[in-house]
Parts: C-alpha cells; structure tokens; sequence
C-alpha cells in the first residue's frame, strides 16, 4: 500500500548480506534470528519508568499531526510508560528494519503494513500478539483483515488502517453525459465501467483512466472480485495458475483501451500522475487508491465536483486487504506495555483522526463509525468507509517471493500486455513462468 | 597550433549541450520550488512558474525540523571534510613519495575497497556503531562519512602530491630547509588546490548522503537534511512536490555558498614556471 519502489535490501541481496556481514564481522556480531528475546514480564514494580520507542512512516501532514497528538496524549496520562516517535521515510521502512533488527536496535512499536512484515514474521523478529489482543478489539476487526496479519498462526501485526481501490468520478461529467451516480447498495459491476466509460468518452475526454505504471498490485487486488487468486498451497511457498479468473480484470482493461474508452496514456502513469488530467477534465473517471482523496482535497480547483464510487463489483466487491499494521518487537523488553499503547492508538477516536488524515478506511468498525459520522456521505465517504469487510486476505501477500516476481515478473509482464505487446496468454505464461523460475521448478 | 573556426564553434555547441544537461534539472528544480501548488499538477508545465508564489517555501520553512537538520548536516559535512584532509594528507605524501612493497599492497587495498556494494557493510557498520555506543549520533555518522570517502580522497590526493616535482623539495632541501620545513613552505602551499578539491570531495559525499543516515540515525532532532527531504515522498509515487522542491533548493544554498567560496583555490597552474627544463 506504500511502497512501489524496490527496497535496496530487498530479499534477493540479503543473502549476500549476511554472508558478507558474516564475513566481515563474525568475531564482533553476536545475532540470532529474531534477536534477543524480551524477557521482562507485563507488570512493573509501582515506580518503573518504561521508555518505547514507536517508528512511524506517517507521511500526510494531519496524519503526522494525529500521529503526534496520540502520542502526546498518551504520555500525558502515562507518566510511567513514555513513547518517543522515530520518523521514517515510507519508503525506506523496511530497509532500515532490517538493519535495525539484525543490530538488535529495533524500536517497540513498528509501523509497517501486512505484505511487508511476512518476512519479518517468519524470521521471528515481530512478537506474537495473538494472545495480547484485548478482546474487545479483536472483534471490533473483521476476520478477514486479521487472516491477512496473521502468519504461520500468529498475529504479528494489528490492522489499522487500509486501502481500497476505486472509481473517482468527475460529477459534472457524469451529469452531462446522463451517467447515475451508483448507491452502496447497488454499485457498479466491471461490465457497468465499461458501459459508462464508452458513455462519457467523446472529444477529447476519456471516459476512464488508470495510473498503471506500477499495475501489479491494483490489477491483482482487483482480481479478487472475480475471486482471482493467483496462488493456493503451502501458505509460505504456494503454486501459481493464471486462470479465467485471473485473467477477468487484465482482458476488462485491454478491452476498454482498445475501444478507447480508457485513456491510453493513463497505463504509463503514476496514480497520482493522473489527476492533473482529472481536474484538467481530460479524464471523466480515474480508477485509483482511495487515499489519493487527501491530494484531491488539497489541489483540485474549487469547482471541481468530485466523488468516489462504491467498490467495483465482479462475482463480489472483495479487493486484496494488506492494511498498515503496528507490530511489536520480538526484542522489545516491555511487550505488554507496547500493547496498551497499540490499544491506545487503535481507540476509535485515534484511528479515525490517523485515518482521515491519510484519507484510508479504518479497519475497526468503532473508527469507521466515527470517521462516517464527522464525513457523512461526502464526496461518497459513506460507500468508502462501509467496505472493509469487502477487504480478503491476498494469499500472494504471504508467498516468501512474492515481492521478487512482483518486480521481477509481474510488472514487466503487465506492462507488456497493457502496451499491446503480449496477449493474455503471453500475459498468463510470463506470470507463471516467473513464479516457477523463482521456486526453481 | 590554431583550432580552425568551425572546430572552434561545434566545441561551443558541444559545451553549452553539456551545460543545459547538467543546468536544466536545477531550472526544472528552482522552477517547481517557486509554482503554486496548483501549478505543480498543471497539465501543460512550463519551464517557468506562470505566477511565481511562495507557497512551497512558506510549508518548507514552516517544517521545524528544517534548519536542526540543517545544522546536523553541515557539522556532519564540515566534520568529515576536515577529518578526511587532515588523515589523507600525511598518507598522500607518504604513499606518492615513498615507494616500497606496503605502498602497492595500501594502493591495492584502497582499490579494493572501492568494490564492497553500498549493502553489504550497512549491517556490520551498524553493528560496529552500536558497539561503541555511536549509534543515533552525529559523531557516529562522522566515523562512518570519514571511513566512506578516506580510500577515494586518499587517491586523489596523492596524485596531487605526484605532479608536485622532487626537484622543488631537493630545491629546498639543498638550501638548508628541514623535512618539516620543506612540508610546510613548499608541499603544502602547492597542495592548496588539491585539498580544497579533496575536502570539497568528502563535503558534498557527507551532506548529499542518506542510506547511512537512515540507519544511523533514529532520532528526529539529529536528522540530517536528505532525511528531511525523503520524507516528502510517500508510497504509491505520493510526493508533497512543492515543498519537497523548496526544501531542496533550500538545502542546496549552503553548498553552493561553499563552492563559490572554496572555487577560487581550484585554480590550476599553480606550479606554472616553478621547474625550468
């Protein structure tokens, strides 16, 4: 949800890592997989002061300031058990993890997101807060976001907030071409998008643009409506088939480019490069993450009258759930107080202040309602917010080289298909084929 | 022997290419710092802002973390471009006046160690910090700036001292000047350009550096600026633009303001006439 470019330390150079780092400094290094293990218990004598450190990617300025005031807010009335916040870049969270976990120097709290923290689950350096949870909470989560935090049968992370991908429309747009804004209740399917894209595409305006310059993890997530899932097997080392079903949304796109309908210099750009022709009218639709709403809100011109679709619907609405989590430190010495405060932060109040700065959903109910009730049904905030448990577990998220054929396969193969240069047969062999190459089949 | 004129043109033509390449991303640069934010997005850029604003810098200059990180970085730069001449030089001399076996065996290590990937120390170097209690400092990331560019400033200093010619030290030695003498009244002064050059060198490497600051430094008040910068950018190709634009020009002044300063020592031909024959 945060990261697109590759990680200088991905998993590929970690292996010459630490055979160099080994090299280089086994007579100083004294590292065991997940670190040393927190030994103290969850109680403190009356007077112990307790210092946790809590690294936080926040990145949107009110989401830094919620981020701030949790924190503030906590100390106020914790005296005893002081957070102090590490700021990291987002795009540089797990680089500097890594470092940080194999140093033995990882901060208590960590903020990261699912996809990100399974290799770190699996190397046992993120504490196991299954049983840590307070009840109230754990039900205040769907199931289905706790499936995409939970690794090996151990909660790892606790969900925050997420991400869906949808439909942002130009009103005026829409209203001009006698285009019905859909209800929650009854959302445009994939077939409808295309309709209403043919609709609106006239002149120089494209009914439909998406930002595909990275499309692997918006197309697949897209998939699951068509209950395209990619992988099945062992939870760590699973099998790929590229099926109808996963074929279901690349076809609906080269479908929509070749009639033109969908802009067809939209699949080269950013998500966020796209707005400027959002606003500028040349695109009546965008399909984007639903965060891109905070960019939205700041540059768009006045005038401009814009909404957010509910979730698209294929056999269902359901999209890939790989929320932001907060994780605890295997090396962390006062687990249990990182807990509370991870409680704390999770308060509903909290997590709809984090959630709106970041313009994502909440993936608790209780912060849902609260976010729900300060946004109404602006700029369709309603639908949005109601779609977390439209949130699956994506099982590529869990696959150890997952992350290698995303930029190694996947997106090259993706974006030959989307310039005209392989079919979908192409498309389904190249993604297989790499996903083998990796597993060494 | 005279360069003919159409020569003479299309090595013109050629400089001021080389020039717009390495200009036009410091225009494009200025330009966005100066855009409004709505500007930044515009679907038709232009090379210069429509209607100059100050937005992005008054964000930039509202962030109260921009002139601490600031200040880290030029004690960081400062610190490491001073340790880094004040250990090369004697080693310079020494490497290019001294020839014997320990020579080719420091030249070759000092080449080696050019080829150890960006990656592969970051854990042991991290290591190392924690172990002596310089993780999260500034003189920690000074330790780690110094031991980055020492191998790459030791080998451009010694060529430096290499094209000073013997017969100048032999000169001065032959009219009653002690070695130390000879270092301090005749190596040196001619060395000027070349540590300028070499302290110039490890300056920019410290304050343009980031991955080892990342991993060294945890806490918000000694965050270096290129820290500061990467935080403008978000996942998903999310980049607070303007600011980020801002903050970069604005971090870029104080190195500017030391070329300009430190330029005048880089002239050559200092040693122009100094040997006859």
């Amino acid at each position: 949800m945060k990261r697109t470019r590759p990680h200088v330390l991905r998993r590929s150079s970690l292996a010459a890592l630490a055979v160099g780092s080994t090299l280089l400094l086994s007579a100083c290094v004294s590292n065991s997989g997940g670190g040393q293990v927190s030994t103290a218990g969850s109680s403190l004598a009356p007077d112990q002061k307790v210092s946790l450190t809590f690294a936080s990617y926040a990145f949107q300025a009110p989401t830094v300031a919620a981020t701030d005031k949790i924190v503030a807010d906590w100390n106020a009335a914790n005296p005893n058990i002081q957070v102090t916040v590490q700021k990291v870049a987002a795009e540089s969270v797990h680089d500097k993890l890594v470092t940080q976990f194999a140093g033995n120097q990882a901060p208590d709290i960590i903020h990261d997101e699912s996809a990100d923290i399974a290799s770190f689950s699996r190397q046992g350096y993120l504490a196991d807060m299954t049983s840590m949870v307070p009840a109230d909470l754990k039900s205040d989560v769907p199931q289905s976001v706790w499936d995409s935090v939970t690794y090996d049968g151990k909660i790892t992370g606790m969900p925050t907030i997420a991400q869906v991908y949808t439909i942002f429309v130009n009103k005026k747009l829409l209203a001009a071409a006698g285009v019905a804004v859909p209800t929650a209740e009854k959302p445009w399917t994939w077939d409808d998008l295309a309709a209403n894209a043919k609709k609106l595409t006239a002149g120089t305006v494209s009914g439909l643009a998406w930002g595909l310059k990275s499309p692997t993890a918006g197309i697949m997530s897209s998939g699951l409506a068509f209950d395209g899932t990619f992988v099945s097997g062992d939870e760590k080392a699973p099998t790929m088939a590229v099926g109808a079903n996963e074929q279901q949304v690349p076809n609906r796109i080269a479908a929509m480019l070749a009639d033109g309908s969908m802009a067809k210099d939209s699949v080269s750009l950013s998500g966020s490069d796209v707005l400027a022709g959002y606003y500028g009218g040349k695109y009546a639709m965008i399909m984007a993450g639903n965060y891109i709403a905070t960019q939205v809100e700041e540059q768009a011109p006045a005038d401009f009258d814009w909404g957010m679709l509910p979730l698209l619907k294929g056999t269902s609405e359901h999209q890939a759930s790989n929320p932001q989590t907060l994780s605890i430190a295997q090396q962390s010495k006062y687990p249990a107080q990182a807990m509370q405060f991870i409680a704390f932060f999770m308060k509903a109040e909290n997590l709809a202040a984090i959630a709106e700065g970041d313009a994502l959903i909440p993936v608790t109910a209780s912060a849902s309602a609260a976010m729900g009730k300060k946004l109404g049904a602006e700029h369709g905030w309603d639908a949005i917010l109601g779609s977390a448990d439209q949130l699956v577990d994506a099982p590529w998220n869990k696959a150890d080289k997952f992350p290698d054929w995303k930029s190694k396969y996947a997106t090259p193969a993706y974006q030959e298909f989307l310039a005209g240069r392989t079919d979908a047969a192409g498309l389904a062999t190249a993604l297989t084929d790499g996903w083998k190459t990796l597993s060494g089949g | 022997m005279r360069t003919r004129p159409l020569t003479r043109v299309g090595q013109y033509v050629a400089l001021l290419a080389y020039i717009v390449f390495l200009g036009f991303p410091l225009l494009w640069l200025f330009s966005t710092a100066f855009k409004s934010p709505r500007e930044v997005i515009s679907l038709e850029p232009t090379l210069l802002p429509r209607s100059w604003s100050l937005d992005s810098f008054r964000v930039a200059l509202d962030n109260s973390e921009l002139f601490p990180s600031l200040l880290n970085s030029l004690i960081v730069a400062v610190s490491t471009a001073i340790l880094t001449t004040v250990i090369a030089l004697p080693a310079a001399y020494a490497l290019a006046r001294h020839r014997s076996k320990l020579r080719t065996v420091t030249v070759g290590w000092i080449l080696v160690s050019q080829v150890f990937p960006f990656v592969l120390i970051v854990i042991p170097v991290f290591v190392v910090l924690r172990n002596l209690g310089l993780l999260n400092t500034l003189p920690g990331l000074v330790l780690v700036y110094v031991v980055w560019a020492l191998p790459f400033t030791l080998w451009m200093l010694q060529g430096y001292v290499s094209a000073i010619p013997r017969d100048l030290e032999e000169a001065a030695a032959t009219d009653g000047a002690s070695r130390a003498q000879v270092l301090l009244r005749v190596i040196f002064p001619l060395l000027a350009p070349g540590l300028v050059a070499t302290a110039m060198f490890a300056f920019i490497s410290a304050w343009n550096e980031f991955f080892f600051a990342l991993v060294v430094i945890t806490d918000p008040a000694k965050e270096t600026a290129p820290l500061l910068l990467a935080r403008y950018v978000g996942g998903e190709g999310l980049v607070n633009l303007g600011p980020l634009a801002a903050t970069a020009l604005i971090t870029t002044l104080p190195s500017l303001l030391i070329f300009a300063v430190a330029q005048r020592k880089l002239v050559s031909g200092m040693l122009a006439g100094s040997v006859k024959g």
